[in-house]
């Protein structure tokens, strides 16, 4: 549930910052929420899979 | 071959398949239980993803693109979010309803309300707003398919609708959840395929990943990053309701977690659902950036996926890429057909009827409710009215202000009572209403809504009060309801009927 809500608060919050240039002609916030959140999401359910948390 | 002839080739062999399924299914449901729920019959791959692609849609596929390709980045947070509503549910939901499950006979969504709360008025009120939801929403995913008919293969609309929709009644009918979950599987597999060589196909043909978000840049400046064309609250609106809210907005999705026997399975269908979205959502983001790229000027958005494939595939391979999206719309079809189903029989006749469904009665009636509301929700879609359209656009919303919060406080909330489970149930559906019904008055259209809030973040939230407010003014619920729902350990009756009160 820390994992459901620091993905729920910080996705929220993340994406209302004004993230600054990066690679391939998107911003960070893409990079980090977007991208980023996909790989949140996997590793959550990778981890509740294993240890059932 | 002309493209249209090959694509029906295809769509003939692969509609043939899915009806072979069908009957192949047949002789396995030789109980209610087994017709609606295949309890225990399938594997985690199964189950995995037929949950995403209930989820899913094939008509939210292509408004996903088509949406996705207009907004850019600033509908992204959309995609994310439903592939972690698969996480949300799983751990949530998944084990409590999965153990319930082995407790109390539970078939459909509306019994885990009935065992719950204990009360004929829940359960009626639920089983209506689905109802209310569901059958304008196979009308509308048969429409939706129609249409594709029509521009991809020059067929009449009519006659693409009642061919398509024909099909996926009888496979349904015919196969009950087995049927569905296996179509499920191998349309998702399909599907998989078909967006693992289109998105690099789509991305390198507009010039590779970096050059083209330059290019989408210069089509669509305000959508390359999140906060462009939308406003902020629509854009953390559509991040939220997309992942939390499908608890309860998504019931035919939910009910997939009342089928598996063991821990085991469960666990490993949620990698398979996570893994299924995630790469079917990213692969939808490339291909809407893309197709702003390739098609600039082309003006109905829907069709942008299956236009890029015409552009950019073989026709053979193309033709199996539109297989898998009206497979997707397929999926979505016949789930919420077999639930629409289930609760007509299970949570409407059978508790009304004055002696024992036995069970060879009891699939036969099964049968012919679904193909009855299958039949409505085609002669529906041959010419729907306004008001459908309307309810299909609120149907997730009202399902979501409506059942989130009952659903999930009555799994992990001991003290929610009957009288606070249905307070939340109607707040949170006439909230959602009345919501949509001040947004149209200020801005004309069911699309914009007070202070660009949702209202499946409005309804919810009233939902949740009055659920929590009811509760703790009313007496608690009987000590037999909290060890069933609360207690620890395995059921060993797996499936006694829950007592009605």
């Amino acid at each position: 549930m820390i994992l459901m809500a620091v993905f729920l608060v910080g996705g929220s919050i993340g994406l209302l910052v004004d993230w600054p240039a990066g690679p391939a002609n998107l911003d960070w916030g893409v990079w980090v929420v977007l991208y980023g959140g996909y790989g949140f999401v996997i590793s959550a359910a990778l981890f509740h899979a294993r240890t059932g948390r | 071959m002309a493209e249209s002839a090959l694509y029906t080739v295809i769509l003939v062999f692969y509609f043939g398949a899915l009806m072979g399924l069908g009957l192949w299914f047949n002789r396995r449901n030789r109980s209610r239980q087994e017709y609606f729920l295949a309890r225990g019959d399938l594997g985690p791959a199964t189950v995995g993803f037929s949950y995403s692609a209930t989820q899913m849609s094939g008509s939210s596929y292509m408004g996903a693109v088509g949406t996705e390709r207009e907004l850019g980045y600033n509908f992204a947070p959309a995609g994310v979010s439903s592939a972690a509503a698969a996480w949300f549910t799983y751990v949530l939901l998944g084990e409590r309803l999965r153990r319930l499950a082995s407790r109390v006979r539970c078939t459909t969504i509306v019994d885990v309300f009935e065992a719950r709360y204990r009360g004929r008025a829940v359960s009626v009120t639920a089983t209506l707003l689905m109802l209310l939801a569901f059958i304008p929403l196979i009308a509308a995913q048969l429409k939706a398919a129609g249409n594709l008919f029509e521009v991809l293969l020059g067929m009449p609309y009519l006659l693409g609708l009642v061919v398509f929709g024909g099909i996926v009644i009888v496979y349904t009918v015919i196969g009950g959840m087995h049927a569905v979950a296996w179509t499920d599987l191998i349309q998702g597999s399909i599907m998989i395929v078909g967006f693992a060589v289109l998105a690099p196909v789509a991305v390198s043909a507009a010039g590779g990943f970096a050059e083209m978000h330059q290019r989408y840049a210069e089509f669509n400046p305000g959508g390359i990053s999140f906060l462009g064309e939308m406003p902020a609250l629509w854009v953390v609106s559509s991040f939220l309701v997309w992942g939390f809210f499908q608890i309860g907005g998504a019931p035919a999705a939910v009910t997939r977690f009342l089928i598996p026997k063991d821990r085991g399975t469960l666990r490993k269908a949620l990698v398979f659902s996570i893994a299924f979205s995630s790469f079917i959502y990213i692969g939808s983001t490339l291909i809407a950036i893309a197709s702003g790229v390739l098609l600039p000027d082309l003006e109905q958005t829907d069709l942008a996926l299956p236009t890029l494939v015409q552009l950019l595939m073989h026709p053979l391979f193309g033709g199996i890429l539109v297989a898998a999206v009206l497979g997707a719309t397929m999926s979505t079809i016949d789930s919420v057909l077999l639930l629409a189903s289930s609760l007509v029989v299970e949570n409407l006749y059978v508790p009304m009827a004055r002696r024992e469904v036995s069970q060879r009665r009891g699939v036969r009636l099964a049968r012919w409710t679904t193909l009855g509301i299958g039949l409505l929700a085609l002669v529906v879609a041959i010419d729907p009215p306004a008001t459908i359209l309307f309810i299909v656009t609120m149907s997730f919303s009202l399902m979501a202000s409506a059942f989130t919060f009952p659903l999930l406080l009555g799994m992990w909330w001991p003290r929610a009572t009957r009288a606070g489970g249905l307070a939340g149930m109607v707040g949170g559906a006439l909230t959602c209403v009345v919501w949509y019904g001040l947004g149209y008055m200020e801005h004309g259209t069911f699309d914009n809504w007070i202070a660009g809030l949702w209202p499946a973040l409005v309804g919810p939230a009233v939902s949740l009060v009055l659920l929590v407010v009811v509760s703790l003014v009313t007496r608690g619920p009987p000590r037999e309801v909290v060890e069933v729902f609360f207690g620890e350990g395995e059921g060993t009756a797996d499936g006694v009927p829950a007592a009605r009160g």
